[in-house]
């Protein structure tokens, strides 16, 4: 039924515009460019490089789980108004492919796409990997100053910045990961391989890609890792796992800490940006791996 | 992201080459290695690349490495065309019975941009010493390398060589793109890189070319820049 309702929405779209393909980058009331991307971290990313000179939307409301987020009616006409459509590929957006070729856009950013090569089937989870986030920031640039040459400046600029403030999270974590015990960390979903990999680390989790509900079996697997790597903590996403961390505490001692996954945000983390939850997310690793001097 | 050495220590028969060298560089930088002969500019790049066993801890990261020795004999002998050298860049470690389209283009960019193009069909064993450095560069980019190491690339070049070579390494310098060049040529802090690592088997200096150029040069004991 909702694909009826979309596609239909979508037709009415055409009608509406003529079909028009106009490329110019005047789309928004402002005369900004408008960069729509289906997730929280490219918006944030596009946001710093685009500043104030291009409007940044993300369709995934508050709360949504990047996972099985899917566009609202009212996203489409986001969608059709947008010069630059930021995805992150890798099985998170399955309804982009279509609705895209039939708005006839053209200028669309994939992560898994700049990626190629680098990144696994089975785990979409790229922008919590620093290095990554800078190649995808990269091509946000690039698209951004095709797009809207006259600000090419700006926009060199702003990216330069930002990849400085990448480059010192980075930093910061190859300091504390170079004297460590344990190179394990226990996650309840599985979203920091890539990131753990960056720094010689290993991610063990209790569920992995879109599992729901975690059984009773599987957190007794996952907590006999835990108790033989006598590890003492547990990362949990204060977003999205309340719910199995408390299922966890219920039947084991075990201490939680929080690890942003970044898949989306809530009202309480609304306003915070990607540097600032990566940051925190640095300084609790630096606690619990003791990487401290 | 970046390149970080840590502590790193070289010994070659019980001498130190290399004492507690530390920093770090980020893409967009290229780096200058100086100092007097025996300091440890070659052994700094061997020990990056891993040809030699060391102390310490050097992170590369997802970079490509592309690596041109200061001295390339060897290949030479064999008859191979510029071309197949820098073809042989896309093969990324894996053996290929034919290159594809996409990488024989790759291999005409890399040639264009190190102005090889019209020498393509030429052997290796007939080229000037700028050529050949100049095609193990085109190797290099045709591999993608995204972190260059270049042992002083310039040297026994004449002048006309030199400024083609810059201009090479003046197209390969991009944003995310690292550079660590050896030189014992003053003049080339003046016209290359943005910053500048001085060993004398200890790191005397390491930061920003400019606050090299302003004046701490002196007092480390190496003349730069003669106008």
């Amino acid at each position: 039924m909702k694909r009826i309702v979309m596609l239909v929405l979508i037709f009415t779209l055409f009608a509406l515009s003529g079909c028009s393909n106009a490329r110019t980058a005047s789309t928004t009331e402002s005369g900004k460019p408008l960069i729509v991307t289906s997730i929280y971290p490219y918006g944030e990313l596009a946001r710093e490089i685009a500043g104030e000179k291009a409007e940044v939307t993300v369709l995934a409301p508050p709360g949504a789980d990047a996972h099985d987020f899917e566009p609202k009616p009212s996203d489409l006409f986001t969608l059709r108004k947008a010069d630059l459509i930021i995805l992150n590929g890798g099985g998170l957006e399955p309804w982009a492919r279509k609705i895209i070729k039939l708005l006839g856009k053209d200028k669309v950013i994939e992560a898994e796409k700049i990626l190629e090569g680098k990144v696994k089937k089975d785990d979409p989870h790229y922008w919590l990997s620093l290095i990554f986030a800078r190649q995808i920031a990269k091509a946000i640039k690039d698209n951004l100053v095709t797009l809207d040459p006259e600000n090419k400046s700006y926009y060199e600029e702003n990216y330069r910045k930002l990849a400085d403030k990448l480059y010192e999270l980075h930093l910061a974590m190859v300091d504390l990961t170079s004297d460590i015990k344990s190179r394990k960390i226990f996650t309840l979903h599985r979203a920091f391989g890539y990131f753990a990999a960056d720094y010689g680390l290993q991610e063990i989790s209790l569920m992995s890609g879109k599992e729901a509900e975690a059984t009773i079996g599987d957190i007794e697997k996952f907590m006999k890792e835990f108790s033989a790597e006598d590890a003492e903590y547990v990362f949990f996403d204060p977003v999205f796992g309340k719910k199995v961390a408390e299922k966890v505490g219920e039947n084991y001692r075990v201490k939680f800490m929080p690890l942003y996954t970044l898949e989306g945000v809530d009202e309480t983390l609304k306003g915070k940006s990607y540097l600032e939850l990566m940051q925190e997310n640095i300084e609790t690793l630096r606690l619990v791996l003791g990487g401290d001097d | 992201m970046g390149l970080i050495v840590k502590n790193l220590s070289v010994t070659y028969g019980g001498e130190p080459v290399l004492e507690d060298i530390n920093f770090s560089l980020k893409e967009g930088d290229f780096l200058l290695v100086l100092g007097k002969n025996g300091a440890g500019k070659s052994t700094l790049l061997k020990a990056i690349v891993g040809e030699i066993p060391y102390s310490g801890m050097i992170k590369t990261f997802n970079h490509k490495i592309g690596y041109v020795a200061q001295k390339i004999p060897g290949t030479i002998r064999f008859p191979v065309t510029v071309e197949e050298l820098v073809l042989a860049g896309t093969l990324k470690g894996k053996p290929k019975l034919s290159y594809s389209k996409e990488d024989r283009e790759v291999a005409v960019e890399a040639l264009k941009a190190t102005n090889l193009l019209n020498k393509r069909k030429k052997l290796l064993g007939n080229l000037s010493g700028g050529e050949l450095r100049r095609a193990f560069i085109a190797r290099a980019l045709a591999g993608k390398a995204d972190l260059l190491l270049l042992d002083e690339p310039t040297s026994g070049l004449d002048q006309m060589s030199r400024e083609e070579l810059y201009q090479v390494l003046n197209t390969f310098f991009r944003e995310d793109t690292i550079i660590l060049m050896v030189t014992h040529d003053p003049k080339e802090i003046k016209i290359l890189g943005n910053k500048v690592l001085h060993i004398d088997k200890k790191a005397l200096y390491f930061g920003d070319k400019d606050g090299y150029l302003a004046g701490e040069e002196r007092e480390l004991g190496f003349e730069c820049c003669p106008e």
